[in-house]
């Protein structure tokens, strides 16, 4: 018996472990028995293709917003300019010499025009000699110099490059206002504000930028749909609702040196803003592993922004405000981030009476104008993910781009001391309202049954096309969110 | 299980080609060597772990991963050599050329290799059903009931295979031993 145990043992022992490598031929027959093959797409090859679709999106969008309405050539405009700034002074200057008049008879009669007839300031100080040159600068400190003194014109040369405002003083109708501009700033920012400038309001396109909407907050600009998914299924479609919370910042690059200004000044008023939306997305899982998705979501974006602004009302105004019994329209146009906005005011004439009561007005006017923006944003995104198998937990890391469209656009002043006032929105005729931005991102997916499973990860998205763009600066909105979803998988 | 056996498992299933392949050279020289303990020839051998292949392949759903893959692929081979066994138990193949080879085979083997090569070659030329109970009971360490279950025979029969395969082993060895002692 122990014999046997021993033989029992010894076998075990030998032969147990053991290992033979049969012929080549054995494979060989066997993979001929194994059923087609489904092969493993390489990283390389599976990479081309993601990068094949990306650029067909990419140019897909790039397309739509080039040949639609979004592009500058191409947009036609929302809203006239509530008023007439396409004349500067020069330009009404140069286009009476056109027609054959003096510098000085084109003055004299402009002067007349434009001063209310119970002033009656003009004829009496007029000196059109002075004002021979034709300048821009020159044509308005002669108004200064005629209304009030030399010591006025002395100091609206000292305020020179201090401000990016403009005051005008309008009549109605629109078409024989007066104008007090009181430019002063830099020569760079005076362009700004001329009919021909790219500096816009914009607004839209940065809007467009920001499918996720967030409400009450600036520098804006939220993310189209996440991508909703849950735990992997072999291959299937899916969808899913989120919601998500975003920081967003806005990124301004400069084009000229003198430009610096403008950039510092904006930047200082504009903060990190917060945003929320809501939306929709659907994808396929092409593997366990990967996954592609698109979506489309609807959002509104407000933004306030405080503009500190100086009115520094003329003192001509008194005359004008104390002799006038109805409401002087006034225009003050803000610089920013976005693009150019004109604040309309109607102040009346019981409002100031002297001196003294204007520079309270412009103490009070001085402290800030809240502008509120809203959006209401199209976004339609794609991006692709890869999932980490964990047991319950898929970690996932993704990329894509972002289409952006606004749809329609308000704004508002808020919280002013300026009585009766609206915004107008200027040179929309060139607003964009299509926007490209590249997202990447990492999430968890939780996986809460078999069909169900949440999701919350954070993103990071940078705009390739600006939101905004003029000759001086370029606006760059980017972003960090984190958002959270829930996602229902119909195969596994 | 860790997570490169893992992911040839989810490759498999997916129907996979490079996984199947990663999967077969990883495990085939173990497999083969219990084919061969079945098997009476080094043909019906590859032919077992052909068979053997597929039905992993077609069965790893069935898998569960709290076990070790290598002792489930392990009775699955087996199954499957026994199956091949019973289906061919009437086959008018001779075995005396196929022994011949195995024969040849280990006698190149250097002579530290021998006990174990010889082991098997003396296994293989038991008669089919004294060699699976033998490697069943003595090698991979089934119980006399298992066997009785697996072979579909009695308990009593089993231990008289086992017996009748011991005693044909012993004289085998033996003279094997005096073939060398000479």
């Amino acid at each position: 018996m122990k014999e046997e145990e021993n033989l029992d043992s010894l076998a075990r022992q030998l032969l147990y472990n053991t290992e033979t490598e049969p012929s080549e031929a054995v494979w060989a027959r066997l993979e001929a028995q194994l059923p087609a093959s489904k092969k493993r797409i390489s990283p390389i090859l599976f990479t081309k293709k993601i990068g094949f679709a990306v650029l067909f999106m990419a140019v897909g969008a790039g397309g739509w917003w080039y040949w639609g309405s979004g592009h500058p050539a191409n947009t036609r405009p929302i809203q006239q300019p509530v008023v007439s700034q396409g004349k500067s002074e020069k330009s009404i200057f140069e286009e009476e010499m056109n027609k054959g008049k003096t510098p000085s008879e084109s003055m004299t009669n402009s002067s007349k025009t434009q001063v209310p007839p119970a002033v009656n300031l003009t004829d009496k100080n007029m000196d059109p000699n002075q004002n021979g040159a034709g300048s821009f600068n020159q044509v308005h400190s002669a108004y200064g110099h005629e209304i009030a003194g030399s010591q006025e014109l002395d100091e609206v040369k000292s305020m020179q490059g201090k401000k990016i405002a403009s005051l005008r003083i309008v009549d109605q109708p629109q078409s024989e206002r007066s104008s007090y501009q009181n430019r002063t700033a830099v020569p760079e920012t005076q362009s700004l504000s001329t009919p021909s400038d790219p500096f816009r309001t914009d607004l839209q396109f940065m809007a467009a930028k920001s499918t996720r909407s967030s409400i009450g907050n600036p520098n804006f600009i939220s993310d189209g749909p996440k991508f909703e998914f849950g735990s992997p299924p072999r291959s299937g479609w899916v969808v899913g609702a989120f919601a998500d919370l975003r920081l967003t910042s806005l990124k301004i690059r400069q084009s000229t040196e003198s430009s610096a200004v403008l950039v510092d000044s904006i930047l200082s008023k504009e903060n990190v803003s917060t945003n929320y939306g809501l939306g929709i997305s659907f994808g396929y899982h092409i593997n366990e592993s990967w996954r592609i998705s698109s979506g489309v979501a609807l959002a509104k974006w407000c933004r306030v922004t405080s503009y500190p602004v100086e009115f520094d009302l003329p003192e001509a105004f008194v005359g004008v405000a104390t002799n006038i019994g109805d409401p002087v329209p006034l225009e003050q146009e803000i610089f920013s981030a976005t693009g150019i906005q004109t604040v309309n005011w109607n102040a009346t004439a019981g409002d100031f009476v002297g001196a003294s009561e204007l520079n309270t007005l412009n103490e009070e006017l001085n402290e800030t104008l809240n502008i509120e923006e809203c959006y209401e944003l199209l976004r339609v995104p794609i991006q692709i993910e890869y999932r980490f198998r964990t047991k319950r937990i898929g970690i996932l890391p993704g990329a894509g781009l972002a289409y952006d469209r606004v749809i329609s656009r308000t704004t508002k002043l808020v919280n002013s001391n300026i009585p009766d006032t609206e915004i107008a929105l200027r040179n929309q005729e060139n607003a964009r309202q299509n926007f490209v931005s590249f997202t990447a991102s990492l999430h968890l997916e939780y996986q809460l049954s078999e069909k169900w499973a949440m999701r919350a990860g954070a993103s990071y998205q940078e705009w390739i096309t600006p939101v905004y763009q003029s000759d001086q600066i370029k606006t760059y909105p980017r972003l960090v969110s984190v958002d959270a979803g829930l996602i229902y998988i119909f195969s596994r | 299980m860790n997570k490169e056996e893992s992911r040839l498992i989810n490759g498999c299933l997916k129907g996979r080609r490079a996984d199947q392949r990663d999967l077969y050279e990883r495990y085939k020289g173990q497999m083969f060597a219990i084919c061969l303990r079945y098997a009476r020839c080094t043909p019906d051998a590859e032919d077992m772990l052909q068979e053997g292949f597929l039905k992993v392949y077609r069965d790893l759903h069935q898998y569960k991963p709290e076990a070790p893959l290598g002792a489930w692929m392990r009775r699955v081979v087996i199954n499957t050599a026994l199956e091949h066994l019973r289906r061919n138990k009437n086959s008018n193949a001779t075995d005396n050329d196929n022994v011949r080879i195995l024969r040849l085979e280990t006698e190149e083997k250097a002579l530290s290799e021998l006990t174990a090569q010889e082991l098997r070659q003396r296994i293989t030329e038991l008669p089919d059903d004294f060699r699976a109970v033998f490697n069943l009971y003595a090698i991979e360490g089934f119980s006399h009931l298992e066997i009785a279950d697996m072979l579909d025979i009695s308990v009593a029969n089993s231990k008289v295979r086992l017996n009748r395969a011991r005693g044909i082993l012993k004289r085998s060895i033996a003279e094997t031993n005096q073939y060398y002692a000479q």
